[in-house]
């Protein structure tokens, strides 16, 4: 059992045993100020209202279909932004903390749980971003009169996308923790172009960072190109969504219990 | 009950040998000088001691007990540079460590008052200048009143007004009850900081014991490199 802290200052805290709450609070406090929070806030926004723009006054989306050119654009450039900001982000968040570690991990605090606090941490900034996407894409289909109809979608596509790419959040933060910046922002780097080419493919399920623009297909009715799909396209098949969410839980679950165990042995 | 036992320790990187069977002896509330050229092994031999790297082989004892991470809850540290987050201010980063550590918030400012960082407590780190980001560490390495308090080089690049603040400072912490360990390679801060010292060199301990004991002919200087030279270590 941890020691405690001295009763007279108030209630008995254990010693360096923060829990996983505490921890993950310490990460979101530290990703406050700086690219992070902007970058979350801003990314969804810089592609979003200028599609939306373009979307008005383009040929395709003149004569009544905004909110579907719109929306097709938008949700493509997700599918590959989704996997290069959980690189990106990730990578920056580790090497904010590199020099930290020398203090953090002098404390007898369970080194698993900076990693998951982390990742939790990482996680919820991308979930910010997520539903910013979703406050536009509601505008937009407000704006078009289709929210109504539109609504579940808008859901599906805006937070889906973002359990998806979970997986990828975690293995970029194992990389970045084990290798340090330049391998991490290549996983997102890797992401970027992986949701553009595979998600389409036979083979998407092998690599994870396809997996966020595979979940968008079906939910948008889009190839990963952004144009409609065909009427009874197999990538408009929606029971590949359950599949996508069961395999990025999995990995991530096993990524971050790799990644406890790297913590564990770690050396600074 | 020793403080600190450190018995016939190494440290291996690949082929390089870091420590080759250090022995070191730490009392309850002395101030413990560790001298040696760079290189020597002393930021190794301190990141062994707090758990940032796991030795080869040898015993490690903390507060007479075989050590265990568990016993780091009783230990301070600040090893190499403090790694501060630059867009934070000093209460942010001590409210975030006092989270970390178990530490009641209010023990913040008394870590605060230890270190005399009030005035420029607002200010974003970014804009600390070298001392204060030095007072800023050690402020978090006392957060948790810790007995034993390890230091690795804190005079490092300060000026001479820093480098005084810090001697005073690490006076005071001895003065107060708390063991401290602390590096250097600058003689003269040893001497007027330190009760007793160890002389690491190619990553064995080549002295251990008082400053008078070190000296040759009151010289501490030459006592130290006199040291060296029977270690091997060619002096320039």
């Amino acid at each position: 059992m941890p020691p405690s802290a001295r009763a007279h200052d108030g209630p008995r805290i254990p010693r360096d045993y923060p829990s996983l709450w505490t921890v993950t609070l310490t990460e979101l406090a530290r990703m406050r100020r700086g690219f992070l929070p902007m970058y979350a806030l801003l990314a969804p926004i810089v592609i979003a209202v200028p599609l939306y723009l373009g979307s008005l006054f383009s040929p395709e989306g003149a004569p009544g279909h905004t909110w579907q050119v719109f929306s097709h654009v938008t949700l493509e450039f997700w599918g590959v932004l989704v996997p290069m900001t959980a690189g990106l982000t990730t990578a920056l968040s580790v090497r904010a903390d590199q020099d930290a570690w020398r203090l953090m991990f002098s404390y007898a605090v369970p080194r698993w749980r900076y990693l998951v606090g982390k990742f939790a941490a990482l996680s919820m900034l991308n979930l910010v971003s997520s539903t910013v996407l979703l406050v536009i894409l509601a505008g937009g289909a407000a704006l078009n009169g289709t929210f109504k109809s539109a609504a579940g979608n808008i859901f599906a596509a805006s937070y889906l996308p973002w359990a998806g790419g979970l997986a990828t959040t975690a293995l970029a933060l194992l990389i970045s923790m084990m290798w340090g910046l330049g391998p991490g922002i290549a996983v997102g780097i890797a992401g970027l172009f992986s949701g553009a080419l595979i998600a389409d493919k036979s083979f998407w399920y092998a690599i994870p960072s396809a997996w966020p623009m595979r979940v968008i297909l079906p939910v948008a009715g889009i190839s990963p190109n952004g144009i409609a799909l065909p009427p009874h396209s197999p990538l408009a098949d929606t029971s590949v969504i359950p599949l996508v969410l069961t395999l990025s839980v999995s990995l991530m679950t096993v990524v971050l219990v790799a990644g406890s165990l790297h913590m564990n042995k770690k050396e600074v | 009950m020793l403080t600190l036992e450190i018995s016939q320790l190494h440290k291996h990187y690949g082929n390089h040998c870091a420590l080759n069977g250090t022995d070191l002896t730490v009392r309850p509330g002395e101030v413990y000088g560790l001298l040696g050229p760079n290189g020597a092994g002393k930021t190794t031999l301190m990141k062994t001691v707090v758990g940032l790297q796991r030795p080869t082989s040898g015993e490690i004892r903390l507060f007479g007990k075989p050590y265990e991470r568990g016993l780091l809850t009783q230990v301070g540290a600040l090893i190499e540079m403090p790694g501060l987050w630059p867009h934070m201010n000093a209460v942010e980063h001590l409210r975030i460590h006092a989270r970390l550590r178990g530490v009641p918030e209010q023990w913040v400012e008394r870590a605060l008052d230890h270190v005399q960082l009030h005035e420029v407590q607002n200010r974003w780190v970014s804009r600390y200048s070298l001392g204060m980001r030095w007072r800023l560490g050690i402020a978090i390495a006392l957060l948790p009143q810790p007995q034993f308090l390890v230091l690795d080089e804190p005079t490092n690049g300060l000026d001479p007004v820093g480098i005084r603040e810090m001697r005073g400072l690490v006076r005071s912490l001895a003065g107060s009850g708390i063991t401290v360990l602390i590096s250097s390679h600058q003689l003269s801060e040893i001497a007027q900081s330190c009760d007793r010292v160890g002389v690491l060199a190619a990553g064995q301990t080549h002295y251990e014991g008082d400053l008078d004991g070190l000296a040759v002919g009151g010289d501490l200087e030459a006592g130290f490199f006199r040291i060296l030279e029977s270690a091997g270590c060619g002096v320039r």
